[in-house]
């Protein structure tokens, strides 16, 4: 998922403006800047016959980061950590949807989430787009909804500007 | 018949002078293979970090333009 981690920040965003936008932003997509690093490291192969992210992706990594990153933001309070935390913790229910292997409970366990199936997802759909993509326009599409209903109630981030986020993400997710 | 390396007295060169015989290439060789391989893993190297960079400009970009676009505008 791309698109869906930066739908995902943003609407938690608008429901806790307390929290800033970069801190959810950056905390949505954590999980991958982790493994960024560790496949860098060779930590985490990339490899399509040999992918491994457990440590960067396993429910148990995704909710350390989470406490951890959130930790980061205690001058926010508490709704502000929740937020911060919540943003990580959104990456794993998204992509436990569609992911190149199932996640693991924790690194190496035998115990997975969902039932990911990287070859089901790449099979081409309506206009050559595949169920992947659709299902990551299925869950964007709502997320983005709720971004834009809440910012305008809850933020004074202006419409124009809203609209222009809602714009961008859509843009990625169509591009990527 | 004669004498091996170790029969002839001298250095190696004395030895090869006095028979004839070519310095063996396979030092060389190995020497380019080591090069080779040594510019290949550099190569790997640059590509990996490069595709570290490039996913993770891939995140910052937008993750950049979406904070900057919904800072507290207070």
């Amino acid at each position: 998922m791309f698109a869906a981690h930066l739908a995902a920040g943003l609407a938690i965003r608008a429901i806790q403006p307390k929290a800033p936008a970069w801190s959810v932003l950056t905390a949505a997509f954590l999980p991958d800047l982790f493994w960024i690093g560790f496949a860098g490291a060779g930590l985490e192969p990339a490899s399509d016959a040999a992918f491994f992210d457990g440590w960067s992706h396993s429910a148990a990594s995704i909710l350390i980061e989470a406490i951890l990153f959130s930790a980061c933001f205690a001058r926010l309070g508490r709704p502000g950590m929740l937020a911060v935390g919540a943003a990580v913790l959104s990456h794993l229910p998204l992509d436990m949807l569609i992911h190149p292997q199932p996640l693991q409970i924790w690194p190496h366990s035998s115990i997975v989430l969902g039932v990911s199936d990287w070859r089901w997802g790449q099979v081409a759909l309506l206009f050559g787009k595949s169920r992947y993509w659709w299902i990551q326009l299925a869950v964007t599409l709502p997320l983005l909804t709720l971004y834009c209903v809440k910012s305008v109630r809850k933020t004074d981030v202006p419409a124009n500007l809203v609209a222009a986020s809602t714009v961008i993400v859509l843009g990625l997710h169509l591009a990527f | 018949m004669a004498p091996t390396f170790w029969e002839q007295e001298g250095t190696l060169s004395g030895y090869v002078s006095t028979n004839s015989y070519s310095v063996p290439e396979f030092p060389d060789a190995q020497k380019q293979l080591y090069a080779v391989t040594g510019r290949n893993r550099r190569k790997e190297r640059i590509v990996s970090v490069a595709e570290c960079v490039a996913q993770l400009l891939l995140i910052a970009i937008p993750v950049a333009i979406l904070a900057l676009i919904n800072a507290d505008h207070r």
